[in-house]
């Protein structure tokens, strides 16, 4: 063999065993830790001001009534629009400096399920593995590191991956308040193209290549630990 | 005060759950010699004095010490050391090969021949050709001497068998009480047992549990009841 060609061997061996190391670690507890990460949505400061120009001449829509006052679905809009302003943006400690942040409006249902995932993961794995490792006289870290955590593993990520695919599908909900993702965008290209079997037949399309190699992950991953005996039922 | 030369003394030990005394006031003194059993019915409170002298629970009252000093004042890895636990469930690592169960613990604790070593412990409790198996592969037999070799890899001065003939078949019983026999030539061994017809095959010197007390010490046949 030439010496490019066991270089490249050993770079292909490498690279094998990189991906093996994150489809086996990296993918599913980044996925949870990604997961983990979602923050709740929040709420402007109380004392924003909203400066909305009317011209006060299309009724319904915004008109002056008899006592002269500007009305109609735009001001009603308007004000509305000014009690909660709504942006989906994580409260950081950096952002914290830049953003006031009001009380968050709501949890995401993801953040929620997570926690429970992983505590039920936690009980899962026996008490006697912990008693075990302990009497060999590992630390509570190195329990946690070695025997413990690499058992939820297995148990945690087919609920975890079943969270992300269902994410990902409800992330079209938020077209409703504006932020531009797949299917407000579909929604505004048929608007100008008037196409849209094509249109949404292309996102559906894009949000199955989203979830369905996650859906091959899980499955894989579930196949394997089976084999290794870390899964049952 | 406390032999210093007894493998373990235990004095006034007390361990209460929910305000009920699961050991209350156990003395015990276990000189070097041969395997030593705690034989008692079950809820005598042999399994969680067992539990205690391996140091996996905290005393309410009393001392305990492996040889000459306090397990209280040993740290985890000291202590693992000193004394192992072989469970009755074993207690396996199901993440891991046989072999890694194994040699888990010895590096942690400074050991740089862990491998060598555990391949050796493997082919002494003959199983060989097992090491790369997985735990849920095995016969609940082979498990149970995986789980001795992990427990012997630390080299502990003092190891302590939880209902080792639970679930075996009288042949394997057999080999078991051999096995026990010659783990105790170089070590202290203590089995706890609610079936006296296993700890004949393998000890002489007994305690016999009841209500959280040493009830009778002395040779087995006179301290069991018949």
């Amino acid at each position: 063999m030439t010496p490019l060609a066991k270089a490249r061997g050993a770079r292909l061996r490498l690279r094998r065993a990189l991906v093996r190391w994150g489809v086996r670690w990296a993918a599913p507890w980044g996925v949870l830790a990604g997961i983990g990460c979602l923050q709740p949505l929040v709420a402007a400061a109380d004392d924003a001001v909203l400066v909305v120009g009317l011209t006060g001449k299309y009724p319904p829509f915004n008109y002056f009534d008899n006592q002269g006052e500007l009305v109609g679905f735009d001001v009603d809009f308007a004000k509305a629009l000014c009690a909660p302003c709504v942006g989906s943006m994580a409260i950081t400690e950096e952002r914290s400096r830049a953003v006031r942040f009001s009380v968050p409006s709501y949890e995401s249902g993801a953040r929620l399920f997570v926690r429970p995932v992983l505590k039920t993961a936690y009980r899962a794995v026996p008490d006697g593995q912990r008693l075990a490792a302990r009497s060999l006289g590992l630390s509570r870290f190195e329990a946690m590191r070695w025997v413990i955590a690499p058992q939820m593993l297995p148990i945690c990520t087919g609920p975890a991956l079943n969270t992300v695919v269902a994410m990902i599908k409800d992330s079209a909900v938020v077209s409703a308040i504006g932020v531009t993702e797949l299917t407000l965008q579909t929604q505004q290209l048929v608007a100008s193209t008037y196409r849209p079997l094509e249109l949404y037949g292309l996102a559906a399309v894009l949000y199955f290549a989203l979830t369905w190699p996650l859906l091959l992950l899980g499955r894989r991953l579930e196949l394997r630990w089976r084999e290794a005996g870390l899964l049952h039922g | 005060m406390a032999d210093p030369q007894a493998a373990i003394t235990a004095r006034g030990v007390v361990v209460r759950r929910g305000g009920r005394p699961i050991l209350d006031g156990v003395d015990l003194t276990i000189e070097h010699g041969s395997p030593f059993a705690i034989v008692g019915r079950s809820g005598s409170g042999k399994t969680t004095l067992m539990m205690a002298i391996a140091g996996l629970l905290a005393l309410d009252a009393g001392t305990i010490r492996i040889g000459p000093s306090a397990l209280a004042e040993r740290a985890p890895r000291a202590r693992a050391q000193r004394i192992g636990i072989v469970f009755q469930s074993h207690e396996l690592f199901m993440n891991m090969p046989v072999l890694e169960n194994v040699m888990l613990a010895p590096p942690l604790s400074g050991a740089t021949d862990s491998r060598s070593r555990a391949e050796r412990l493997l082919v002494d409790l003959g199983l060989d050709g097992l090491a790369q198996r997985r735990p849920h592969e095995l016969s609940g037999g082979q498990r149970q001497r995986v789980a001795i070799a992990r427990t012997l890899a630390l080299d502990p001065q003092v190891v302590l068998f939880d209902e080792p003939s639970a679930s075996l078949d009288p042949q394997t019983t057999r080999e078991l009480a051999a096995l026990l026999a010659e783990v105790g030539t170089r070590r202290q061994v203590v089995v706890v047992s609610h079936g006296v017809a296993f700890v004949e095959q393998c000890c002489e010197r007994t305690i016999r549990m009841s209500a959280g007390r040493v009830e009778a010490q002395g040779q087995l046949a006179d301290v069991v009841e018949r």
